[in-house]
């Protein structure tokens, strides 16, 4: 069975790139943005498939993550209110996040965390 | 120093009186440079001036029309802004001993007789000052303190995060090797994707490292122990020098770097430390000005030696212009950029070590120009110090 593919919102680029491996290497599909407007710009793309899983940054350039989630709630709503979003977070104090989120994953990330959420995430790219 | 100094310690006297010659005779008495005297001609112009002013003592005549001094006495116990101000009563009638005034318990209360004993009035009066001016340095120092811990904790949850960015490559990039090593995959392993791997492990320790650096400085400087160790050298080959080695860089930020005038400027400085200022000012131009020409001076006067770094990046507004050379501060928000918002404060606290300067010409949007300048001076004239 072949997942709907996690959307990851980073813009470390060594954290992305590290990611992209992780995900690769369990053989889960993603899809990359640098920021909020670039996930949002790949969200409008008709062609791309819709996400599964979000992981989400909080601190990046031009679009920040509540910024995103405010965005996401706006113009894609169905996304938003079916689509498991997890805050990736370095902080260890909680986040004062007026938006619902499914979760939190903290930095550094475990492999097995990731392959959990992953699987656990994990729906098929058939169903809609 | 000055007047930011006098003005903190400038202790407020308030004199109360109805008769305008005692007031005058009074604040001839007590007048000093370095306290400011309030006169009030009745008990309710003195609550008045005791709203928006901190008396360090209130000399109240007892005998007033309208209100006495008692009454006016009672009126400060009952409200929090007034009830714990000082109070020396000034009466020509002797009071009884065991005179006591509803309500007020708390607080100094003194006596002084009419006819006036200058020398009396001057030490008790002194007393309240003292008292007064001690308490404003504790608060001062209080506040110093608070804001130092605010600045460190600041810098230990800025200092933290930022740590926890290339920790989090290294821990996913170690993992994922123990997890193709398992799996038994040699494709992981071949020589073109290990050497990759060290490539990437040695970017991620040279973050780690930089930071770690940054926080060291941060903290040498706090406690002044920024050493600087002066030998003579060429800026303009050690800019070069620093253009040159950082080329892949700028390659990879699709920035290209002209360096427009370059003149050889012999003088004594600390060559690693003005090394970490270009390298600063270079790393920033290629940030905030990625994709666009940076360009870069190095000339001189007679007096000193300067170095121009020009980009073409979003600019910074005046308001600014003085704010970027502080600890943890940026011009973009703290959501933009990551860093510990330390580079340019560290670069102008080593110029002022180097009793050289750094300031900026900028506007939003246009682009932004940093000026160092370091004093050139005669050989014989250079002392090793540390700041």
């Amino acid at each position: 069975m072949t997942c709907k593919p996690t959307l990851i919102v980073e813009d470390d680029l060594d954290i992305r790139e590290s990611l992209q491996e992780v995900f690769g290497a369990g053989g889960y599909p993603i899809l990359l943005a640098e920021h909020g407007q670039a996930a949002l710009d790949i969200l409008m793309t008709s062609s791309a498939p819709k996400p599964g899983l979000i992981l989400l940054d909080l601190m990046m350039p031009v679009m920040d993550g509540p910024t995103f989630l405010l965005e996401l709630q706006r113009n894609h709503p169905e996304i938003f209110a079916h689509t498991p979003i997890f805050i990736m977070t370095a902080r260890t104090d909680a986040h004062p996040l007026t938006i619902k989120t499914t979760g939190l994953i903290r930095k550094p990330f475990d492999l097995t965390e990731l392959f959990n959420l992953a699987a656990r995430y994990c729906v098929s790219s058939r169903q809609l | 120093m000055g007047n930011s100094y006098r003005c903190f310690d400038q202790v407020k006297i308030l004199l109360v009186d109805d008769l305008k010659d005692n007031l005058l005779a009074l604040e001839g008495l007590l007048g000093r440079d370095d306290v400011e005297i309030f006169k009030a001609k009745s008990g309710t112009e003195a609550l008045e001036l005791m709203m928006p002013h901190e008396f360090a003592v209130a000399l109240i005549d007892v005998q007033m029309p309208g209100m006495s001094g008692f009454e006016l006495a009672e009126l400060m116990r009952g409200t929090n802004k007034t009830k714990n101000v000082p109070i020396i009563f000034v009466t020509a009638t002797a009071i009884h001993q065991s005179f006591s005034f509803k309500g007020y318990e708390s607080g100094a209360v003194d006596f002084l007789l009419k006819p006036l004993d200058s020398h009396a009035v001057k030490s008790k009066v002194n007393i309240f000052i003292e008292l007064q001016r001690k308490t404003n340095e504790l608060k001062r120092i209080q506040a110093e303190l608070e804001q130092a811990l605010q600045i460190r904790d600041e810098f230990m949850s800025i200092a933290s995060h930022e740590l926890k960015t290339p920790l989090t490559s290294l821990k996913l990039q170690s993992q994922l090797r123990k997890h193709n090593l398992q799996k038994g995959d040699p494709s992981a392993f071949t020589s073109e994707r290990l050497t990759k791997m060290f490539d990437a492990d040695e970017k991620q320790f040279e973050r780690i490292t930089h930071l770690i650096d940054d926080m060291l400085d941060v903290s040498r400087i706090t406690s002044g122990k920024l050493s600087i160790s002066l030998e003579p050298f060429d800026l303009c080959e050690l800019v070069r020098d620093l253009v040159e080695q950082s080329s892949e860089q700028f390659v990879a930020a699709g920035c290209t770097v002209d360096i427009e005038d370059c003149r050889p400027v012999i003088g004594n400085w600390d060559r690693f430390r003005i090394e970490q200022v270009v390298t600063n000012l270079l790393t920033n131009a290629m940030r905030y000005g990625a994709g666009k020409s940076i360009w870069v001076q190095v000339n001189a006067s007679p007096v000193e030696a300067r170095i121009v770094v020009r980009d073409q990046g979003r600019g910074i507004a005046k308001e600014n212009h003085e704010r970027i050379f502080q600890r943890f501060e940026r011009a973009v928000s703290g959501n933009e950029i990551s860093g510990l918002g330390l580079g340019l404060y560290i670069v102008s606290q080593i110029l002022e070590a180097h009793h050289g300067s750094i300031r900026v010409e900028s506007e939003l949007g246009q682009g932004a120009t940093f000026v160092v300048a370091l004093p050139l001076l005669e050989r014989n004239d250079v002392v090793h110090h540390d700041l």
